[in-house]
């Protein structure tokens, strides 16, 4: 009796311990809620509501480091650089409510971009043909219109595998130089690794013209994780986007829990927009403009 | 005289003799483990629902009518807070020293408990924005409990069951207009006292 007793008590420990539990991150600095629809342009096309999360990771660790440097040892190629965080240690998702303010059915899409630690990636800036019917570039994950009734409120979850994979597409995107219709049309998010492609070149018509392999293979243990999430919201009238964040620290310890109030030190990415601090730089130069 | 001899036996038999015990109670050591439901009040009862619990007592009878125990228990909850999140639950941990005092009455026990330790929340989920009762980085609270309850003594010495009830108050756990985190714990439990 007493031996089952004690048993029930320590598993009981036991379950606490072995708890992974999702962390609510704070919303980006304009607020929980996004208002879209009500602005238009200089030539009225309608302005898609933004803003961008930001994960308050904490700073790496000496053992960390040394965690990593271990693995960029067993790494021949010098271009593959072994990221502080890396696909698997944070699972994420966003959970959504979009509630359409008007008396009319109307269309939402929300797309989600972002960062990791090398780069970050906005479609807009993305041009991969000069005709003007081309679709345009696609985001990271998103962009499915949505149907919202008049007055009417719809819910919705971009999953951890949804995430995953567009931290993948992000990470062949940039540092793999894959095509971003190619990255994320195809499901990458079990991929073992992804070899690198040579600069996007266009012809005299302004067509990408076929990229080679370069030789440089990623394998999935450097896959880079996202550490900003860019939200777009474009619905077609005036509604509001409502959204939570939330990441299971797989890896542990990477998350501050006490987010943007932790001491400065404490974080190892805190200003979204800058590469001070280790953090990523702008686009790579491969996926520009043509001029 | 041998007539007197039996006739002053019977009787101070008769005076001396008391019926057995039915329901005899061991004292001592004792466990306990139980079933039941965390219903938190106003004020926080709008941010989190109803939830399974579940809790281990351990202790001993220092008196018949003292005990002193150590608990520990967990519930979980789904937190009804403004969505997003919608459907998201969390757990609460609870552990505590008590003190029971309490008196029988043939096969039913009567008892009333109170006592202190500290909370554990797995989740800051009631942190979101606009809800706000834990603070960021908060898991740990203090907690105080007083509560009653009763226990029905089975045929066998050893066992019996009970029904009780505690309020706990969780003053770390607190939203920024209103009061701490206050809940009932209501639990069917199984004791076994060695």
């Amino acid at each position: 009796m007493s031996t089952n007793l004690w048993t029930a008590s320590f598993l009981v420990v036991a379950l606490v311990g072995c708890t992974n539990d999702p962390i609510y991150i704070p919303p980006g600095m304009d607020g929980p809620r996004l208002e879209g629809g009500l602005e238009v342009d200089m030539e009225g096309e309608r302005v898609p509501a933004k803003t961008s999360v930001v994960l308050p990771i904490n700073t790496e660790t000496m053992e960390d480091i040394e965690d990593r440097m271990a693995l960029q040892a067993t790494i021949t190629s010098p271009e593959v650089i072994v990221p502080y965080i890396r696909v698997g240690d944070l699972e994420i998702s966003v959970e959504w409510t979009i509630r359409n303010m008007t008396d009319e059915d109307g269309q939402a899409t929300m797309q989600i971009n972002g960062a990791n630690q090398f780069y970050e990636y906005d479609p807009e800036l993305v041009v991969l043909s000069e005709d003007d019917e081309a679709p345009p570039t696609p985001g990271l994950t998103g962009d499915i219109p949505i149907d919202i009734p008049a007055s009417g409120t719809i819910s919705g979850l971009f999953t951890e595998d949804d995430m995953r994979e567009a931290a993948i597409d992000l990470d062949q995107i940039t540092r793999g130089r894959i095509n971003p219709f190619r990255a994320r049309y195809t499901i990458a998010k079990n991929d073992r690794e992804f070899a690198q492609l040579t600069e996007v070149m266009f012809d005299e018509d302004g067509e990408a013209i076929a990229q080679e392999a370069t030789g440089v293979v990623f394998p999935r243990e450097v896959f880079a994780g996202m550490l900003r999430l860019d939200l777009v919201f474009d619905p077609d009238r005036h509604m509001v986007l409502e959204y939570q964040v939330r990441v299971r620290d797989v890896r542990g310890e990477m998350i501050n829990m006490m987010f943007f109030d932790a001491p400065a030190d404490e974080l190892q990415y805190t200003d979204p927009y800058a590469a001070e601090n280790g953090f990523y730089t702008a686009m790579p130069a491969a996926m520009m403009p043509p001029p | 005289m041998i007539r007197g001899v039996i006739a002053t036996v019977t009787v101070a038999t008769i005076a001396t003799a008391s019926t057995a015990d039915a329901r005899p109670a061991s004292q001592g050591w004792y466990a306990e483990g139980g079933l039941g439901a965390v219903t938190f009040l106003p004020a926080t009862s709008r941010q989190a629902a109803v939830g399974p619990a579940l809790g281990f007592r351990f202790g001993r009878d220092l008196f018949s009518f003292l005990s002193l125990g150590i608990q520990a228990g967990a519930s979980s909850h789904e937190a009804t807070v403004p969505a997003p999140p919608e459907g998201e639950w969390f757990q609460l941990y609870r552990a505590a020293a008590d003190l029971r005092l309490g008196g029988r009455i043939g096969r039913i026990a009567l008892f009333v408990e109170g006592g202190a330790g500290a909370a554990m929340i797995s989740s800051n989920i009631l942190g979101k924005m606009d809800v706000e009762i834990t603070e960021p980085d908060e898991e740990f609270t203090l907690m105080f409990q007083a509560g009653a309850g009763f226990e029905y003594q089975l045929e066998n010495r050893h066992y019996a069951i009970g029904l009780a009830g505690d309020w706990f108050f969780l003053p770390q756990f607190k939203p920024p207009n209103g009061a701490p985190m206050q809940a009932i714990d209501s639990r069917l439990y199984l004791r076994y006292t060695y």
